[in-house]
């Protein structure tokens, strides 16, 4: 069969490629101004966030390495944490069932987070969605491109020809609407070269160290709170120091321990010191 | 002329940025080149900022300078850079008052620089940098128990703070309650449990604590502390780094064998043999890296000894 080339009009390239090309960059260019206007809104964050992702780093620490001190400084530090009229777990799980919607109400009671959630998708997607109607409903059925130098395989045709039926035409021809989503992923790293000049803006920059914390959790921290205060509950304190002489010795000599019944964890713990040395 | 040959230098200005690293990783910075820097950044500073050709990223390095220069009490110079910082940012950026407070600090006016971090803590409760300001400026007027107070309020609130722990554990030692600058400790090898010199300076304290039992304990620290930097390794390049330790197990097993309760009959088998290697150790170490000081040390071991108490 004869491979019929198909003639586009010079006026498809002047008002449909060109303008969605030119339309799609000014938007994007507009919408890192607008994310950066939105999101300059302080995000202020409580002392009582911060202490709670604190709290539950600290413990997760002390169960994670609480071999490394005495017994009777661990044994300090679970009380600390889990006395049950005292500790600091017991006393936020007592105040817990005050918020009965759970991680609902919590997730809603952090307004901030809520909004700039909002605001990141309004920025996003309302472009998105208009583009895309004014694209289908103005150049719909438009052939507009010809994909040069390579044929390609049949399976690229619900790909860059969607919005025409036509299965006698050849996959190397672009419509509109295609044309319009190649340009909007493949324009991104244009933009960032064009628009490079202002990545962050300027009082942002200044402000930004005053905010360092974790973005607000989605958990209710009771749960959180719950599931580290039976972690450390559980744990049996076994000191990493009771035979530390004789392990560093037999290290000095490249032995390796002697198996005894009772340092179960000395041989595999200073393997992975071992490991860890490098940092 | 020297704005020129500054210029010439500072074709690169990240380049300079990586020397100064090197640099201060070798701690080799002497006062005079710490000043000679600060100038080249300065200078490079004014030049970008009379050219208009501003790039947000330099205002970091503007901050930087402004705090190595109110280290080296060059207050002038910081107060102008302040200056065009306000310029820049307006009076309200958080990090300007910052600056702006540290100058007073620097100026020894102690309470207006108090004022501004107030100010910025009423309107931001979380900001560290602030709080920490205020634990400083308390320290710098020698109000040890103060500080102390003020520190373990903010340690409630950011108790992962590892500076933090560490000036505790500092001012505690200051004032000679060695436990609980044992308690920071504690805190920071759980924070960097593989740092080693962390279990060798906790092992300092609980030596200072004094008791048969607590020799022991430090005795197992400097061992640990040992056995996470060993440096004894034939092709070391550089001297070992953790004598202390050594020093340490030696004075601590022979602490433990003149107190009451703790005897040589008690120690283990391998705490003697921990003992000999530490002595030998010692000896090699001071032999081979400064053998000027061998008689030193080896009198040190012979007043050591704990083979002839009984």
């Amino acid at each position: 069969m004869i491979e019929e080339t198909i003639v586009l009009d010079t006026s498809i390239r002047n008002w449909v490629v060109i303008p969605i090309l030119f339309v799609l960059f000014i938007v994007s260019a507009l919408k890192s101004n607008i994310a950066g206007l939105m999101s300059q809104t302080e995000r202020k964050q409580n002392l009582q966030n911060v202490m709670e992702v604190q709290t539950l780093m600290r413990a997760r620490r002390l169960a994670a390495n609480y071999n490394r001190i005495p017994s009777f400084s661990f044994n300090m530090r679970k009380a600390y944490f889990t006395n049950k009229e005292s500790g600091l777990f017991a006393l936020k799980e007592n105040n817990a069932p005050s918020n009965p919607m759970g991680a609902l109400g919590n997730a809603f009671k952090d307004q901030s987070g809520m909004t700039d959630m909002l605001k990141g998708n309004i920025v996003n997607v309302v472009p998105q969605i208009g583009l895309m109607t004014w694209v289908n409903h103005f150049f719909s059925g438009f052939v507009a491109v010809k994909i040069p130098f390579f044929p390609l395989t049949i399976r690229f045709k619900t790909f860059l020809q969607r919005g025409i039926e036509l299965s006698s035409l050849d996959v190397s021809y672009v419509s509109s609407l295609s044309w319009y989503f190649l340009c909007w992923f493949g324009l991104e790293g244009i933009n960032s070269l064009l628009l490079q000049e202002r990545p962050i803006l300027n009082e942002q920059l200044l402000q930004s160290t005053v905010e360092q914390g974790l973005p607000p959790q989605q958990t209710p921290v009771h749960q959180l709170y719950t599931s580290e205060r039976e972690n450390i509950e559980l744990i049996q304190h076994e000191s990493l120091m009771d035979n530390v002489e004789q392990r560093y010795l037999y290290k000095l000599q490249n032995k390796s321990m002697p198996t005894k019944p009772t340092p179960t964890t000395s041989s595999s713990s200073s393997s992975s010191i071992d490991q860890q040395s490098v940092y | 002329m020297a704005e020129t040959s500054y210029l010439l230098e500072l074709s690169d200005y990240q380049n300079k940025n990586s020397k100064i690293n090197i640099n201060s990783n070798e701690g080799m910075l002497t006062n005079y080149s710490f000043i000679h820097i600060i100038h080249i950044l300065y200078t490079y500073f004014v030049l970008i900022n009379n050219n208009n050709n501003n790039i947000y990223s330099v205002y970091d390095v503007v901050e930087q300078v402004i705090l190595s220069l109110l280290d080296c009490s060059r207050k002038r110079e910081a107060g102008e850079l302040i200056d065009l910082l306000k310029l820049k940012f307006g009076k309200d950026s958080v990090r300007v008052q910052r600056l702006q407070a540290m100058l007073y600090e620097c100026q020894n006016v102690y309470s207006r620089a108090n004022e501004i971090y107030s100010n910025i803590l009423e309107k931001y409760p979380a900001d560290m940098l602030s709080m920490k300001r205020q634990i400083a400026i308390l320290k710098s007027n020698g109000n040890y128990s103060q500080a102390i107070t003020l520190l373990n309020t903010f340690l409630q609130i950011f108790m992962g703070d590892f500076e933090a722990w560490l000036e505790l554990a500092s001012l505690h030692i200051r004032l000679l309650s060695y436990r609980n600058a044992a308690f920071c400790y504690e805190e920071l090898i759980l924070i960097q449990p593989i740092n080693h010199v962390l279990y060798s300076k906790y092992a300092d304290i609980i030596y200072s604590i004094g008791g048969a039992d607590n020799y022991i304990v430090a005795l197992k620290y400097y061992t640990h502390s040992l056995e996470l930097n060993i440096s004894n390794e034939p092709n070391n390049s550089y001297p070992p780094t953790n004598l202390s330790s050594i020093y340490g197990i030696i004075m601590s097993m022979y602490a433990y064998c003149n107190s009451s309760g703790g005897s040589l009959a008690k120690l283990n088998e391998h705490q003697i043999e921990l003992y000999n290697w530490a002595q030998n150790e010692l000896k090699q170490i001071t032999s081979k890296y400064s053998p000027t000081k061998l008689p030193l040390v080896t009198a040190f071991i012979n007043s050591t000894n704990i083979k002839q108490q009984d």
